[in-house]
């Protein structure tokens, strides 16, 4: 990877990675502190990656990096799945986007990451899995059953509005 | 064993149906019939009671609405509708889908749901400060070194074609293929590769330099100098020894041809240095009877160069000038000489540039 392909890099994926980040952890200086590991280990290993494959590697180091954040600060947040009965609401919803968001930020971190990583990037299941060292089928059962919970939450939000 | 009375024999009946009753209690049941034999009828009845098998199977899309998918471990209908929105259904998978939406309308609200929790990207969220992310290149820094070694260069090759020009050392341009090729400088090959003579001395005093490789007639050309002598005795090459005297070391000759003969060219490392000139060093003499008349080409060009071309700087300061120029930065060099004149160490600065040795 030359320089300039490190640039481009930068200027392509960045946002992405941040926002990627951010969703998860949920906190700006920590989101962008990975970002710059992320990338910093990008131009350690620049001669070792290829450029068609940086994208993957940025997402996959600040996904590590932000797991051993996390576990670090034992953050859990781990929901396999919600009933929709156990739902609170405190605010009016003005749109769909808040209410996905406020439901996302219940999932699990790992099945946060794939749909976000799904929805997000367009990666694919095996894509997702070796950013996330995950098997194809753990892959699809996170993405399933992450789904499923948003959608019951979407329903416990129409039903209790 | 239990006796068969009005109020047990219907279950006889079904035993026997079944075919469970033994020899003994299938006798006890006919013995009970010729009691009763208006139970005979009822018997009959139980015999042809018989219920349609289809009546029992459930449909299949209601089957596999219960059943739950070995991957997910959700129910069929979810998988099938989050699969379709993934984008994962195979033929038979859609093809099972629609018959379920057709059999249960319901079911298409439900995928709307579904399609409404894919994500979309706050492209509001950016990370600012992607230029402290990037990095520069380093070729202002090889540029710089470059610049630096081809100043070096520069100066070297302008000492050698300044000394080529100086009229009283004309070279002698042999063929270049000739002359052997060397890994030392530029400077040094000159010097190791060429003869100098001095032709007798006239006005227009010239100095040849000839290549190694070309023979030099020893007798022909002392003979030249004793005439030239004659001639004009007062002319006497002690001036250009006088310059050519750089160092105090170096021995003052009156009458000094500066030549030599091809086994005194064979010049010893001493003369290897990038900055040799400044070395003192010892006259290459041939014999007692030339020791006079001799000055030894490094003595010679070094009293040229000192003052022509150096202007009485030492060469690491003409250098370091040079390359000032060249590069714009502060140039800066300093070293330690041991006591037999050999450089010990040297630290060169170019700005941000350091090349420095210790030995």
């Amino acid at each position: 990877m030359t320089i300039k392909d490190y640039n481009n890099a930068v200027e392509a994926h960045s946002d992405g990675v941040f926002r990627f980040i951010l969703k998860n952890i949920r906190d700006d200086e920590k989101a962008r502190d990975i970002v710059q590991d992320a990338y910093a280990k990008l131009w350690e290993k620049r001669e070792e990656v290829n450029g068609e494959k940086c994208k993957s590697y940025l997402f996959t180091t600040a996904y590590r990096r932000m797991i051993d954040i996390i576990r670090k600060e034992k953050k859990q947040g781990a929901w396999d799945e919600v009933k929709a009965i156990q739902h609170s609401h405190d605010s009016q919803y003005s749109d769909l986007s808040e209410i996905l968001q406020e439901a996302l930020a219940k999932l699990s971190e790992v099945q946060r990451s794939v749909v976000m990583l799904r929805d997000y990037e367009g990666y694919d299941y095996n894509e997702i899995g070796e950013i996330m060292n995950l098997s194809l089928s753990q892959v699809k059962v996170y993405i399933f059953r992450a789904r499923k919970f948003l959608k019951n939450y979407l329903v416990s939000i129409d039903s209790v509005v | 064993m239990i006796k068969i009375d009005l109020t047990n024999y219907e279950a006889f009946f079904i035993d026997h149906l079944e075919g469970n009753l033994n020899d003994k209690e299938t006798a006890m049941l006919m013995d009970f019939l010729n009691q009763y034999p208006e139970l005979k009828a009822e018997l009959e009845d139980f015999e042809t009671i018989t219920l349609s098998s289809e009546s029992t199977f459930l449909s299949p899309s209601f089957k596999s609405q219960l059943k739950k998918e070995e991957s997910t471990g959700l129910n069929r209908k979810d998988y099938l509708l989050i699969a379709s929105i993934e984008g994962q259904l195979s033929d038979e998978e859609k093809m099972e889908l629609d018959q379920m939406e057709k059999a249960s309308p319901g079911i298409d609200k439900e995928k709307q749901l579904y399609a409404h929790t894919i994500l979309k990207p706050n492209l509001n969220a950016v990370y600012v400060g992607k230029s402290n992310l990037k990095r520069k290149g380093t070729v202002v820094v090889l540029f710089q070194r470059a610049a630096a070694i081809a100043a070096v260069l520069l100066v070297a090759f302008l000492l050698s074609q300044l000394m080529a020009n100086d009229p009283l050392y004309k070279p002698n341009l042999a063929d270049i293929s000739k002359i052997p090729s060397s890994n030392e400088s530029t400077e040094n090959s000159i010097l190791e590769n060429f003869v100098i003579k001095e032709t007798p001395a006239n006005e227009s005093q010239e100095l040849q330099i000839v290549p190694e490789s070309q023979e030099i007639p020893s007798q022909n050309f002392y003979a030249q100098i004793e005439e030239k002598k004659e001639e004009d005795p007062k002319h006497s090459t002690e001036d250009m020894a006088t310059k050519a005297n750089i160092e105090e070391k170096t021995p003052a000759v009156k009458d000094s041809v500066v030549h030599l003969k091809e086994d005194a060219i064979n010049f010893d490392d001493r003369y290897a240095n990038a900055d040799g000139i400044e070395d003192p060093t010892e006259p290459t003499i041939i014999d007692e009877k030339e020791k006079a008349e001799f000055v030894p080409v490094s003595d010679f060009a070094r009293q040229r160069i000192k003052k022509d071309i150096l202007k009485n700087k030492t060469l690491s300061e003409a250098i370091a000038d040079e390359i000032a120029k060249a590069t714009n930065d502060k140039v800066t060099f300093d070293q330690v000489i041991n006591s037999r004149g050999k450089r010990e160490k040297f630290a060169l600065n170019i700005g941000k540039l350091k090349i420095s040795k210790n030995n």
